[in-house]
């Protein structure tokens, strides 16, 4: 047991669950607005990792649990897809869907499928033992048959069949996934990927039925099959997921409290966009958990309702500085430009305490491989950032202060999603960024764009933007690869939104994912982030957060490794 | 008109010509409602606001202030402040322009396409009439808003887009009851007269159909104009509004949603804006109207 505070109000970190203490609400309050924080930055920091760390278990369950109910809960996004994907995506998938191992908070891999696994010297060979009589909800056997052919499919060359993140992540690495009896799974490496345990517990690596899977992708998104806890009943778009129990559920992973079935009967995941909807939902019982408690209700919330929260690893919402051209091509307009505003105190007011603080761009703050002394990187410094556009060359200053050179002005395109990858709150950071930006002579142009249109690309263009805010969630320092590997051969990381690609970066990244030695490939991984911070390719701002805040009744939920997905599988109503 | 034209016709001393006419101009002043004026002062300050914000405005709309967030009206701000601290009375005032600008540029193109549309069926024929009128049932089909929407998500949200979605998605209502007009005109005695008088088509167009069917058109254009920011407002609450950090009123509505139960000045400020500018050009559009189809006799 432990405390946990943060923005003026104090959490019982109890076992995973951060429950609301006796902290008044005016007090959190004035806490915010303060010229001087009443708790020093290294507690609020260790609060927040405290907080993710806790949940790395879940709380024992009750003796004899409440059996039946449906649990009525609000999300916030609503995915283009049930699997794979967006994170949005992957929160549903946590219910319906299982993986061969599964991750704790503290990084390390336990069971789930695979009962157990040994790895060969060289380190390029995996033998998996796939736990006995599990079946997909379809009634196809989850065995090493089933997953070689997941495998199979995700590693094709066919778009229609290909999962394209779980490609991005083991695609330059698996050589062959074979079957040699139905419960022994191996898979063998051209090259060692100390990261595969890890990458195999995300929801990229969901396990889906073979037999559903062979009806093609729009099936597959609209009604995917699993051997989780749940399965997919129906998907009103623009409404709800409606998730039945899996009555024959055997296949928990060492994370769960218990084993069997699911207590309750039945999940509607409805998607209520608009804060004020989902939470007043919660407020007039017509919902018994939501996602995401707005910033404006946190202390509410933790007043009212048993609140969780867990900081998602991999990379923090920043911004992408586009260094492929002017102004960001200058190392010095780019270290300006993380300079000239308060990014702390920012976050601080937009969420309210309800998120962090994640100066480090490279890095979650709860990534486990994070540098700490760049929790403190590129502070306010007006001065500095003056300095440096000033010996970067722009020092012409337009009639409303801009600065200019050659004749042109300093502006910046910020294109962001929007009320989707980056929730009103965050917009808000960006416009308080927008403002302080211009003290320097930045002109900062935000430009919102659909979610539709974001992943589709339009208006995304190399040429559309210099600065994107975006985040990838993963457990930590895998997702470098993702962010930072160099175009080649025709690929084009669209992933780099920064276009930052030096040799030397690369180097280390690839060498890290393949080091045996712990301590050497942390230090690769570390050396990695001074790198890219030092460059200013990208601008920290803060980590993506899930908070479910629940009606007291509802119990055991809990929030779930390796990306903070929330987990129904053990919750059940109070008697 | 009629009246004037009797006092003007009547051969008076000076001082008789004098006292009637200021009869006539304080009868006139008096018999005016007290509403026109007062719509007419809050318009006058609307039209300061959106030529010379700089007048009215007390804060910078665009500064943050990190330390006075979400306070509640007082005598510093007396419309409060936002979530990152910026003055709200003066983003209103600020936003006054391009709420404007968006209410003046949707009526105008709304009713150049209204227009064009409604008198090609009116007076265009059978055959014109009856492609307009299943054009204009075919728009219908879809709700204004959708059609609004569509323009918006197509094209980047911007005040042009805004102008453009809002001028096509009221269009058809306005051309619709423009066709209306111009075809009951047409048929009214008087044009019936003209015609039998040997008038050419031409000079009834002109001296009698088109005088007659466009007087209800200054209402509507009234109407229009809050109509229209009350529409843009709307697209903005939905999140398809400009960009922030722009005070359009809509915009700030859309912003302070979240805050609506914990900061309700963040809604109910503009809201208030928006809806005295809208009962405002309302009020004088009616008096208008009463002033045209003779039911406002001043003297």
């Amino acid at each position: 047991m432990a405390i946990a505070p943060f923005g003026g109000i104090a959490f019982t970190v109890f076992r995973g669950r951060v429950l609301s203490a006796p902290a008044s609400c005016s007090g959190a309050t004035s806490s915010l607005v303060s010229r001087q924080p009443a708790v020093p930055r290294q507690r609020l920091m260790a609060g927040f990792i405290l907080a993710g760390i806790s949940l790395a278990v879940a709380p024992p369950a009750s003796a004899d649990p409440n059996r039946g109910g449906t649990i009525r809960y609000g999300h916030e996004q609503e995915p283009p897809c049930l699997y794979a994907g967006w994170v949005q995506a992957g929160y549903i998938q946590r219910q319906y869907a299982d993986n061969l191992v599964a991750r704790t908070h503290d990084g390390r891999i336990v069971p789930w499928i695979a009962t157990e696994w040994t790895i060969s010297d060289d380190r390029r060979t995996y033998t998996f033992k796939i736990k006995p009589n599990v079946k997909f909800t379809d009634g196809t056997a989850l065995d090493a048959n089933a997953i070689v052919a997941d495998f199979n499919r995700w590693l094709s060359n066919d778009p229609d069949k290909a999962n394209v993140n779980a490609k991005l992540y083991v695609g330059d690495y698996i050589s062959a996934v074979t079957a040699p009896d139905p419960l022994t799974l191996r898979i063998d490496l051209r090259q060692p990927y100390e990261q595969l345990l890890t990458v195999l517990s995300t929801y990229f690596f969901g396990l889906l039925s073979p037999t559903a899977l062979a009806l093609g992708p729009q099936a597959t998104c609209e009604k995917p099959i699993g051997s989780g806890p749940f399965y997919v009943e129906k998907w009103n778009h623009g409404q709800n997921v409606i998730l039945k129990r899996n009555p024959n559920y055997n296949s928990a992973p060492a994370t769960a409290k218990h084993q069997g079935p699911a207590y309750v009967d039945e999940i509607i995941w409805k998607f209520l966009k608009d804060n004020t909807v989902r939470y007043g939902s919660l407020l007039t019982d017509e919902s018994d958990a939501i996602y995401d408690v707005p910033a404006v209700d946190w202390a509410d919330a933790n007043k009212r309702f048993t609140v969780i929260r867990d900081i998602t690893g991999g990379t923090p919402t920043r911004l992408q500085l586009n260094t492929a051209f002017p102004p960001f091509d200058d190392v010095r307009v780019r270290q300006a430009f993380a300079h000239v505003s308060e990014r702390r105190q920012a976050v601080d007011v937009a969420f309210r305490g309800a998120v962090p603080y994640n100066a480090n761009g490279s890095m979650s703050i709860s990534s486990p491989e994070r540098v700490k002394e760049l929790d403190a990187s590129d502070p306010y410094d007006l001065t500095a950032a003056n300095r440096l556009l000033d010996e970067a060359g722009w020092t012409g200053r337009t009639s409303d202060g801009i600065r200019t050179k050659d004749g042109k002005p300093l502006t910046v395109r910020l294109l962001y999603a929007g009320g989707s990858l980056i929730s009103s709150d965050g917009v808000l950071v960006l416009q308080i960024l927008q403002d302080q930006a211009r003290a320097a002579g930045f002109n900062v142009v935000l430009k919102p764009i659909q979610q539709a249109d974001w992943f589709a690309g339009k208006g995304r263009g190399p040429h559309d933007y210099e600065a994107q805010p975006a985040y990838w969630v993963a457990a930590g320092a895998e997702i470098l690869k993702i962010s930072w590997r160099p175009d080649h051969d025709g690929f084009v990381n669209a992933n780099n939104a920064s276009r930052f690609q030096p040799p030397a970066l690369w180097k280390l990244i690839a060498a890290a994912d393949s080091d045996f030695d712990d301590k050497e490939r942390l230090k690769l991984y570390q050396d990695a982030q001074r790198l890219i911070v030092d460059n200013a390719a990208v601008v920290g701002l803060f980590p993506l957060t899930v908070s479910i805040a629940s009606q007291p009744k509802l119990k055991d939920v809990w929030i779930s490794g390796p990306v903070s997905e929330p987990v129904f599988y053990d919750a059940y109503f109070e008697k | 008109m009629s009246s004037t034209s009797t006092i003007t016709g009547t051969r008076l001393g000076f001082s008789g010509d004098f006292r009637r006419r200021l009869t006539y101009v304080v009868t006139f002043v008096t018999s005016i409602p007290v509403s026109v004026y007062v719509a007419a002062f809050i318009l006058g300050g609307f039209v300061l606001a959106a030529l010379a914000p700089g007048v009215l405005r007390t804060h910078d709309p665009f500064r943050t202030d990190l330390f006075s967030t979400l306070q509640a009206p007082s005598l510093s701000h007396i419309f409060g402040t936002d979530q990152s601290g910026r003055d709200v009375f003066s983003r209103v005032v600020q936003g006054t322009a391009q709420s404007m600008a968006i209410g003046v540029g949707a009526t105008t193109l709304s009713m150049s396409i209204a227009l064009t549309l409604g008198i090609a069926a009116g007076l265009g024929g059978r055959m014109a009439d009856s492609l307009i009128s299943r054009f204009l049932e075919v728009m219908f089909a879809f709700p204004n808003l959708f059609l609004a929407l569509l323009f918006v998500t197509i094209f980047d949200a911007t005040t042009a887009t805004l102008i453009v979605a809002v001028g096509v998605g009221t269009a058809p209502g306005y051309a619709r009851m423009i066709r209306g007009q111009f075809l009951a005109v047409r048929r009214a005695g008087y044009v019936e007269a003209a015609t039998a008088l040997g008038h050419s088509w031409q000079r009834i167009v002109r001296q009698h159909i088109f005088p007659n069917a466009m007087r209800p058109l200054v209402v509507m254009i009234t109407l229009g104009l809050g109509q229209s920011i009350v529409w843009a407002s709307g697209l903005a609450f939905l999140g398809l509004g400009v960009a922030p950090p722009s005070p359009e009123w809509g915009a700030l509505l859309d912003a302070g949603r979240d805050y609506v139960v914990n900061a309700w000045w963040l809604e109910v400020m503009p809201g208030f804006a928006i809806i005295v500018f809208a009962l405002s050009v309302t009020v004088i559009g009616q008096h208008l109207q009463d002033r045209l189809e003779g039911r406002f006799h001043p003297v």
